[in-house]
């Protein structure tokens, strides 16, 4: 009864999306960070995908804690957009007659670019699910193979095969690119909305907002550069892609999600 | 100088309104922005048209009764100013000025540029004081306000609720309105006792009249003619979690009118 | 003539309101709700009484013409407010302040009040922090005072800048309470048209909604005029834009005296009227003048900048006249200077100006301190003129700030009507012909708080039951008089714009009845003031209708009074044969210009009787006691 009174109100609302909003940073970090095993090698990388899922296999069963993971996520995802999307419809209502002249002012591009950039997350994070974790997509095609008795993708081996794709990869830099903006204002205002920022603190606020959201631009655009730049070798036993993806593309689609 | 201004006009809170164009050739360019909107007056009225409506008292930016949207900005092209306080020098020779009233559901439109901001008297109502009768009071040095306590509070005090904030803001939220006012009293002691239930009613109150929600563009705080920080704003949501998800679900034996 | 009896409890002053207030008649808290009470203004003083009364159980009606009660011109005091506190430990005591106070109106005001806004005022301190107004304070946390023209003792609190500000806010906080709680009731944007009086009692008023233009009735029991001053009389003024006499004339009109109307204060240091469409004045603190000297060019028609004028071509004239004081003379005598220099054609570039120039000050004290002292001052005056102070000297001219003047009350601030109070700088109650520094808000709040909520009962406790509704054939008749007026105005079609023709009576004011007077003077001026009304009855024009919002209709409603106000004030002026206070008239000065004072005759407050449209205003008495202070001599050598 307390939660839904302090949902309805637009206050409310707002501390919804700020804690998912550092829920999913939170997440971001560790994505990160998984992501940078890649500079260690196919095996360190394969290894890291496999203890995601046998982490505390004891207790909640193989892949149980990446799930429980992806649970929490999917439902902060999903609070994150309602709740934006609710406010945005307060938001909309309180002004019905627009000016005919306005100019922002103060307002970073950041802070102005939010709904867009969240919307282009959005998508890109649809299709990033359905290019990696489940292979719908297949720009290059997706292996998987057997582990300790699992079907998993090879994470080393579908990385390059998709990286080496011009458009891929720099479509996932722009992506980031997006994710950047969006935490710039994120990693700033969630601070502001939960009441730490002041005038003493803000340049430093302003500051980690900065470094945290270049930061993981950094991060994660490294590995698609990484491949498309050819940095990072391709793995072993595959004949290199850079010569021709195209081709390669059609003919090994057997290995496809069907598993 | 010579000035070109569009003017929205319109005839009450149900009509529809229009720009309307209107051409001075001669403004001194020492003119407050509100005085020549008098001369412009004075010369309609001699021609037989309908002067222009728009609220205006002080005239030395403390009231908040001036409000217009000028160019694009809430108070026009000054900093830390109100319209009263904007001078034709700010503007050049030539220049075409677009005059909007302070749009926002909140503040209804009663004619032409002049708006009610009744719904702050509102939100103010719905806790924004300290419930004292008046009689003896216990000495005013009985409790000490540490000095930077005092400066604080009169940081957030000096709000002139005129709702520039408002008007500026893209969503239309009133929440440095309202957190100003909710951190000026729960900064000082004397407005710790009914702290709790004042976040909350006045939060409440906030959103049934129809403003928006903040996502932190500050574009109040560079409006606020008094420059009021944005600061209070993550203060009032900081007590209003506290209030509404901390402090017990009741407060025994309310008075009405909390 | 008028039957006026302040009713002050006999014996010492100092005893007065603890005697009242112990012999009151009393209403009791379950009654309080059957009585209705009107306040009209929301200013420091309506704000007050209203959340006060309303607090007490009365139901309370509060009209105001702004569109939140918040906007009242009490909002722009700045500077403090007075009150014997003692926190300095530097000798101050209640009688400092009556004598300080008794001293500074030129002793034409009434001890007992005097000395009662002297008791009550250290209380307004604790109720306004009570309330949660952030006075400024010391790094101890207690309250901080700093001083205040003209007196000897530090008394003055203050919120930065903005004190008139915060004491409003502290009142309309606390009425918005009461809307709360359900015992005020708010009418925003109403303007009062008349007052109804039935069987010689007030019993409601007849306003006009400004957003539809309805003309509506309301009775009560009592109604409050807390109204304010009526400065723009002056048409420039420090007063706010829509400030206006109408609620204090009407109720005038309906029998109220009107006391004291002549006495205005002129506030020496005001920003120089830039156009001739420019309608308010913007102050300059006087703390300014401890710095600043003031001085035109010797020469007349000198158009040299000042910096290129020598010292010995400068006249300070202020230091020249008054060498014990120099620059720190009071208010009146600093804003009359300002007059005869500019009257002999030395002010700046011929127009009316004077100097006044930090230069020296910043020399001998540096920058810094100057800047620490009065930065946000020369940030304002730089703002409106885009000269700073710190390079060119300031250019200022005196203008009209507060009316002494308003309407007559008894001790207990009721008027002479039974049923009608007024408070704040709608009356006439404290200043007498000159107010000091820091105190206007020290009354309003008196008034508000203390006074009247404990004096109303006194007319109230015998009226229980005596209900009258609006359907009384007086509410009828009075809004048919108010429609009738309104229809009138819209029925102008003249030429002239009412803005014109107020300006134009403003010029007359200022230059008849302002700084200095003359018997002379003030004959021409009640001339010219009967061609002005002339002028507005015959060639004003009224755009627009009268259904909804009608700004020029309210301004010519408004100009009708003050061009019947403003003949009366040089009426009353002229009557008044004496220099006091800011009431100077020429004929009455010692040799270098000071005020002479005729205590024999005019020891008295003179108070005006409305007889009718052609009639002339009937004078009555009031004789003033002066038992506590005796009488002396200001002087400033």
């Amino acid at each position: 009864m307390r939660l839904i009174r302090f949902y309805r109100t637009a206050i409310g609302k707002k501390i919804v999306v700020a804690v998912t909003g550092v829920v999913l940073f939170a997440f971001l970090i560790l994505h990160m960070f998984g992501n940078l095993k890649v500079f260690f090698g196919p095996t360190a990388l394969d290894q890291y995908a496999l203890h995601l899922r046998t982490i505390g296999e004891g207790i909640f069963g193989w892949g149980g804690v990446l799930w429980i993971t992806r649970g929490v996520l999917i439902v902060s995802v999903l609070a994150h957009i309602i709740t934006v999307i609710l406010l945005v419809i307060q938001n909309r209502r309180a002004r019905p007659v627009k000016y005919r002249k306005h100019r922002t002012q103060a307002a970073t591009i950041a802070a102005r670019l939010m709904e867009a950039s969240g919307l282009l997350i959005l998508v890109f994070v649809v299709l990033h699910i359905l290019q990696f974790t489940t292979g719908d997509i297949q720009p290059a095609p997706v292996l998987f193979s057997e582990q300790d008795g699992h079907m998993m993708a090879d994470v080393y081996r579908n990385l390059y095969a998709a990286f080496s794709i011009w458009w891929v990869a720099w479509l996932y830099i722009f992506a980031m690119a997006c994710i950047c903006v969006h935490l710039y204002h994120g990693g700033w205002s969630f601070l502001q909305t939960l009441g730490f920022d002041n005038q003493d603190r803000n340049f430093g606020a302003r500051i980690w907002a900065w470094c945290l959201s270049v930061g993981l631009f950094i991060g994660f655009s490294s590995v698609p550069l990484g491949f498309w730049t050819g940095y990072l070798p391709a793995p072993e036993g595959t004949p290199s892609l850079t010569a021709d993806a195209q081709s390669t593309d059609t003919s090994e689609t057997t290995h496809g999600k069907s598993h | 100088m010579r000035i070109k201004l569009h003017i929205w006009r319109q005839n009450g809170p149900q009509a529809k309104g229009d720009f309307e164009v209107h051409q001075l050739d001669d403004v001194d360019e020492d003119m407050s922005f509100l005085e020549m909107l008098d001369v412009l007056n004075e010369e309609i009225i001699e021609s037989g048209g309908d002067p222009v409506t728009f609220d205006s008292d002080c005239r030395e930016g403390i009231c908040g009764a001036c409000s217009c949207v000028i160019n694009g900005r809430p108070h026009g092209p000054g900093h830390k100013s109100t319209t009263c306080q904007i001078r034709m020098r700010s503007f050049n020779d030539g220049d075409e000025i677009w005059i909007e009233p302070f749009r926002s559901r909140g503040f209804p439109v009663v004619k032409d540029l002049m708006v009610d901001r009744e719904a702050f008297d509102r939100i103010i109502r719905a806790g924004g004081f300290i419930s004292v009768h008046s009689g003896p009071k216990p000495d005013a040095n009985d409790i000490p306000i540490p000095h930077r306590i005092a400066e604080e509070a009169m940081d957030a005090a000096e709000c002139i609720g005129c709702g520039a904030c408002v008007a500026a803001c893209p969503n239309g939220s009133a929440m440095l309105f309202t957190g100003a006012k909710v951190s000026h009293l729960g900064l000082l002691p004397q407005g710790q006792p009914e702290r709790v239930s004042r976040v909350k009613s006045m939060v409440d109150q906030m959103d049934d009249e129809g403003f928006g929600a903040c996502t932190n563009y500050a574009e109040c705080q560079d409006a606020c003619p008094k420059g009021i920080s944005i600061r209070f704003i993550g203060r009032m949501n900081r007590d209003y979690l506290k209030a509404s998800l901390c402090e017990p679900e009741k407060v025994q034996g309310q008075l009405k009118g909390h | 003539m008028l039957e006026l009896n302040a009713g002050i409890p006999e014996g010492p002053v100092s005893e007065a309101w603890t005697k009242y207030l112990d012999h009151v008649k009393l209403v009791g808290p379950r009654n309080r709700p059957s009585y209705d009470v009107i306040v009209v203004g929301t200013g420091l003083a309506g704000a007050a009484a209203a959340a006060s009364l309303a607090a007490q159980g009365y139901k309370v009606h509060v009209f105001c013409f702004q569109d939140s009660s918040r906007r009242a011109h009490s909002i722009a005091a700045q500077g403090g407010i007075n009150a014997p506190k003692n926190y300095r430990n530097d000798g101050d005591s209640v009688y400092r302040l009556f004598y300080d106070t008794q001293k500074g109106g030129d002793f034409r005001s009434r001890e007992a009040n005097v000395w009662r806004l002297a008791e009550v005022a250290t209380g307004i301190i604790d109720q306004a922090t009570a309330q949660g107004v952030p006075f400024a304070r010391e790094y101890g946390g207690n309250v901080a005072n700093r001083s205040f023209g003209g007196v000897l003792v530090e008394r003055t609190f203050y919120c930065r800048g903005q004190t008139g500000q915060q004491l409003l806010l502290g009142a309309y906080q606390a009425l918005q309470h009461q809307v709360a709680v359900g015992n005020a009731v708010m009418h925003p944007r109403t303007e009062i048209q008349d007052i109804v009086n039935i069987d010689g009692r007030c019993r409601g008023i007849v306003y006009r909604c400004l957003k539809t233009g309805e003309i509506r009735s309301m009775s009560a029991d009592a109604v409050v005029l807390a109204s304010g001053g009526y400065g723009n009389v002056f048409f420039q003024s420090t007063n706010a834009f829509n400030s206006n006499v109408t609620a204090a004339w009407r109720a005038h009109k309906r029998g109220a005296g009107m006391a004291n109307p002549c006495m205005v204060q002129i506030h020496p240091t005001c920003i120089p009227v830039s156009g001739n469409f420019q309608c308010k004045l913007t102050l300059m603190s006087e703390s300014l003048r401890n710095d600043g000297r003031v001085w035109v060019p010797r020469k007349e028609g000198d158009t040299r900048s000042p910096d290129q004028i020598p010292e010995a071509e400068r006249y300070y004239y202020l230091e020249e006249r008054y060498p014990s004081f120099g620059n720190l003379v009071p208010r009146d005598v600093a804003a009359r200077n300002a007059k005869y220099v500019c009257d002999d054609g030395l002010g700046i570039g011929g127009r009316k100006q004077v100097y006044l120039d930090f230069s020296d000050a910043i020399k001998e004290r540096g920058h810094q301190v100057i800047a620490e002292r009065y930065g946000n001052l020369f940030d304002m005056y730089e703002e409106i003129t885009t000269e700073s102070p710190y390079q060119v000297p300031m250019r200022i001219f005196p203008a009209v700030h507060y009316c002494m003047g308003g309407l007559w009350v008894d001790y207990g601030l009721m008027t002479n009507i039974p049923g009608l109070w007024a408070i704040g700088e709608a009356n006439f109650s404290d200043h007498g012909a000159n107010r000091l520094g820091a105190s206007s808000m020290m009354q309003c709040l008196a008034d508000g708080y203390f006074v009247l909520p404990q004096t109303i009962c006194s007319d109230l406790h015998d009226l229980y039951r005596q209900k009258v509704t609006t359907e009384h054939p007086e509410f009828a008749k009075a809004e048919a008089d108010v429609k009738d007026r309104i229809h009138w105005l819209m029925s102008r079609q003249g030429s002239r714009t009412p803005m014109s023709i107020h300006k134009e009576l403003g010029e007359v004011m200022w230059d008849y009845c302002g700084m200095a007077r003359t018997a002379d003077g003030l004959q021409q001026a009640m001339s010219k003031i009967d061609d002005l009304r002339d002028a507005f009855e015959n060639d004003m024009i009224v755009p627009g209708s009268a259904d909804g919002t009608n700004q020029a209709l309210e301004r010519a409603g408004r100009l009708g009074d003050f061009l019947e106000l403003g003949h009366l004030m040089c009426r009353d002026a002229y009557e008044r044969n004496e220099s006091c206070g800011c009431h100077f008239r020429e004929e009455h000065q010692t040799d270098d210009g000071e005020v002479v004072r005729d205590d024999e005759n005019c020891s008295h407050v003179s108070v005006w009787e409305w007889k009718g449209k052609d009639q002339p205003h009937e004078l009555t008495k009031e004789a003033l006691s002066f038992d506590t202070l005796p009488l002396m001599t200001r002087s400033y050598k």
